[in-house]
This record gives structure tokens, C-alpha cells and sequence, in this order.
């Protein structure tokens, strides 16, 4: 077998993508399957340039089952943008951050003449890693899934529990039966809740699929930090949308911006959100060692700015969404209390 | 007969079945939790019936089949599977063992 013969197979039997940088059209092939986690259609698609296939993961904005549909806030029914905008921040923390930085594009993607949005990421497990994900959400775990925590200790132990200090303890434990080090899973999990808390993220503590290690063929075992798509939370919906298109809201309001970025800092996504007060959820993630992240706040605003063209290129009816969400995130990063989380480390003027 | 899990092109779990693929003879595993990941009741006194569900699965396939059946429908190999990337089943037939015995 050649180093390539897997996605040579891959490519044979999955759904084919071809990418004019507008738009990402699927071949004919069923694409997705429903046996991945999460609410969001999911798969992988593949491309072939020569002699090389590439892969992708792809996430559309579409709920994997047909009979429902999300909630009708653009939260819900475009996650894509969050986790976009999400990962463009994540892309500028500098790389000692000791979190991954799993890299979404914004995507809209052509399926069998319908287009739909989403996102596209490459394969996390890389080309030796195999995915694991921390605890069963359901009691009767598939044939094919493993699981070293069950459903019942993730529920109460982390779910339900109201205690910044026992819900990482627990989750060391856990990490721990994986197989990685209770010092990386310390480290790791601290990081991960100052994001969490940092961009509001809703869909971390109650969501077992969402804590996500990546075992490797050399016997190491990765934590991942990714799904971005409930972070960030802004209520938008189409009467607001239909604001901006009668000239009734304008992009850059500043009341309206800061009450969104105020509802971001209030939602203490994450595990480390259980204080009322978010200074005093910061307050226990520092002294359990949690360590600014350094972002290049310049290059973000530049790279924020270039997303949200890139979106009133793809898809203009999400325009002043992506806009705002963008605006609210860079109002998070300046707001008094999450000042203790994170460090501008762009370049200085010369 | 072994069934040899692998990501990608690199082995790590081998299960070897006896000539009627009635039993599991033996699992040879180079690192237990990627055995687990791949066939999660491999170290819990695993029975052919379980791994035939298990190759069913990641094969896409249903009804009453037995592991020949599986291994003519793949053509030998599961050299792909949509819902875990990366893991692949390879089939292969023990040097003396050269007919089927079903």
C-alpha cells in the first residue's frame, strides 16, 4: 500500500467537493452520516488535484435529522458564523495558548442544487490519530463506541455540578482514564474554561461530545479544543435582520453591540462559570494557574474584517450578522473583566 | 483468519479467528486504547458475535450474514469508514487456510 491509499479509498467511495472559493459543490454521493455526534449535518468530502486527495470536514447549517429543524434565532440556524469567528481568535492566540487551533473556513455548500452554509475544517486526527470522546450520551453506548466515563458521572459530576474546583477535579479524573497525564489535563481543561468563559461559550459543560481527545498511533493521547458554533451567543433573528435591510439599525451601534457583548461576559460559558460573578470565575481559573492568552489583536481585526467580506461575498443575507458578531467579540476582548484573560501581543508601531 | 485493524495503512489490534470463524483465538494489540477505540469489547472476553456486529457496522451492512459474507461484500477490506475516520479493517486468511471452510 502507498502512503496515499487511504484517501485514495476515501475518495472512491465518499462524497466528492469541488471548491471555486465561492462556492463548495458536492458530487451526487450521500453526504454525511448520522452516526457522528452533534445536531449539525457533518461529514467528510474530498478533493482531487493531480494526483492528491484532500479532506475536509464538513459541517453544514442544517440539523443532521430531516423530521426537525433548529430554532428559528440565526444562533441556531448559522452556527457556522460563530465558530468562524470563533476560530479566527483562536488562529491569533500564539501557539503556546496549549490549545489546538483547529481552523473553520466559512463555506457555502452546493448539495444536490440546494445551497446551504456551513463550515469546513481539515481532519483534526490528522493522518495517525483516531477520535475519543470523553463520556456516552446515551445509556446504551453503540457496538462500535468506547467509552471510560459514563453518562450518569458526566451528568452529575460535571453537568450538574455547581463547583468550579470539583468540576475539574473530576474532568483530571476522567482525562486521566484516557490516558493523559494529570498535569496535561490540568493545564489543558484550565485553558479551555478561560476560552470558554472568555467567548461565552454555552456548549461545553452539558455537552459530553463536546470534551474531545485525539488518541495517536505513537500512544499519546491529545486533548482537542473545538465546535465553536455555540459561542459567542447574540440574539439575532430575522425581524432584527430585516432592521439592518430597512436602515431602521445601523452596523456599529454601539448600545446595541455593547449589550451583546455584556450578554456574552454574563453567559460564564464553560466549566468554570458556576460564580455569579464572572471577575470571581477568573479569579479561580488564575489561581489554578491558567495563563493569559497572548493574542495578536491587530492581525484579528484585520482577519475579522476579511471574514465578514468574505461572507457578504458568500452568503449577504448573513452580512450584518457576521458583522456584529465580529464587533462583539472584539467589545468582549475589550471590556474591564475579561481583561485578566488574555494579553495583546501584536507588533508595535515602528 | 485475522481481522487487522489499522489506521490508515498502520496495524495495531489483530483478532485471530479459528479455520470455522466460530471462536477468537487470540488479540494481539500494540496499544489498548486505540484496540478499545476500534472494538471497544476486545478486552472483555469478546465473542465473534460481537466482533461480526462491530465489522457490520463499519461496513454498512445488515441481515443475517457471517464473516466470510462481510469479507466477500468488502472485497477483503473496509477501506473506509464514513462516521471514523482514519480506521480501516483489513482481512486475511491464515497461510494454510487457503479455502473456505464454512
Amino acid at each position: 500500500m502507498n502512503a496515499n491509499s487511504y484517501l485514495n479509498q476515501a475518495y472512491a467511495q465518499g462524497t466528492h467537493a469541488d471548491d471555486d472559493g465561492s462556492l463548495m459543490v458536492l458530487s451526487q454521493r450521500p453526504f454525511g452520516d448520522s452516526r457522528f455526534k452533534g445536531n449539525q449535518r457533518k461529514g467528510m468530502v474530498y478533493t482531487k488535484f493531480g494526483d492528491q486527495v484532500f479532506e475536509r470536514c464538513v459541517k453544514l447549517d442544517d440539523h443532521r435529522d430531516r423530521q426537525r429543524h433548529f430554532k428559528p434565532e440565526y444562533d441556531f440556524q448559522y452556527p457556522s458564523i460563530s465558530e468562524v469567528i470563533t476560530a479566527y481568535l483562536t488562529n491569533n492566540f500564539h501557539h503556546e495558548a496549549f490549545l489546538s487551533r483547529l481552523s473553520y473556513s466559512f463555506e457555502v455548500i452546493q448539495e444536490h442544487g440546494r445551497q446551504i452554509t456551513g463550515s469546513s475544517a481539515p481532519n483534526f486526527l490528522g493522518d495517525d490519530g483516531l477520535e475519543v470522546i470523553l463520556a456516552n450520551d446515551s445509556p446504551n453506548p453503540e457496538i462500535y463506541e468506547h467509552y471510560a466515563v459514563t453518562m450518569e458521572e458526566f451528568a452529575h459530576n460535571v453537568a450538574d455540578c455547581g463547583d468550579n474546583q470539583q468540576t475539574l477535579l473530576h474532568l483530571i479524573d476522567y482525562y486521566q482514564r484516557y490516558g493523559v497525564s494529570p498535569e496535561h489535563a490540568k493545564r489543558f481543561l484550565v485553558q479551555q474554561a478561560g476560552f470558554d468563559l472568555l467567548v461565552g461559550n454555552t456548549d461545553r459543560k452539558q455537552n459530553m461530545g463536546n470534551f474531545v481527545m485525539i488518541q495517536r498511533l505513537n500512544g499519546l493521547v491529545h486533548p482537542l479544543n473545538f465546535d465553536y458554533g455555540r459561542c459567542l451567543p447574540m440574539y439575532w433573528t430575522d425581524r432584527i435582520n430585516a432592521q439592518f435591510g430597512s436602515g431602521k439599525l445601523q452596523l456599529g451601534e454601539v448600545e446595541l453591540e455593547q449589550d451583546y457583548a455584556n450578554d456574552v461576559i454574563r453567559t460564564r460559558g464553560g466549566i468554570f462559570g458556576n460564580r455569579t460573578r464572572f471577575e470571581d470565575n477568573v479569579k479561580e481559573l488564575l489561581n489554578n494557574g491558567f495563563m493569559p492568552f497572548q493574542i495578536d489583536h491587530r492581525t484579528l481585526t484585520n482577519r475579522l474584517n476579511d471574514l465578514c467580506e468574505e461572507v457578504q461575498f458568500k452568503a449577504p443575507q448573513l452580512y450584518w450578522y457576521a458583522r456584529t458578531k465580529a464587533n462583539v467579540l472584539l467589545r468582549v476582548l475589550a471590556d474591564p473583566k475579561t481583561q485578566a484573560l488574555w494579553e495583546d501581543c501584536s507588533a508595535s508601531d515602528l | 483468519m485475522q481481522v487487522i485493524f489499522k489506521v490508515r495503512e498502520t496495524p495495531f489490534l489483530t483478532v485471530t479467528l479459528n479455520a470455522d470463524q466460530s471462536q477468537i483465538v487470540s488479540i494481539d494489540a500494540s496499544d489498548q486504547q486505540m484496540a478499545e477505540l476500534a472494538f471497544p469489547k476486545v478486552f472483555h472476553q469478546p465473542a465473534v458475535g460481537q466482533l461480526l456486529l462491530l465489522l457490520k457496522a463499519y461496513a454498512d451492512l445488515t441481515g443475517n450474514l457471517g464473516i466470510r459474507d462481510v469479507i466477500t461484500q468488502t472485497g477483503g477490506a473496509i477501506s473506509w469508514i464514513p462516521f471514523k475516520p482514519n480506521l480501516t479493517v483489513v482481512f486475511e486468511e491464515d497461510s494454510n487456510e487457503n479455502f473456505d471452510c464454512r
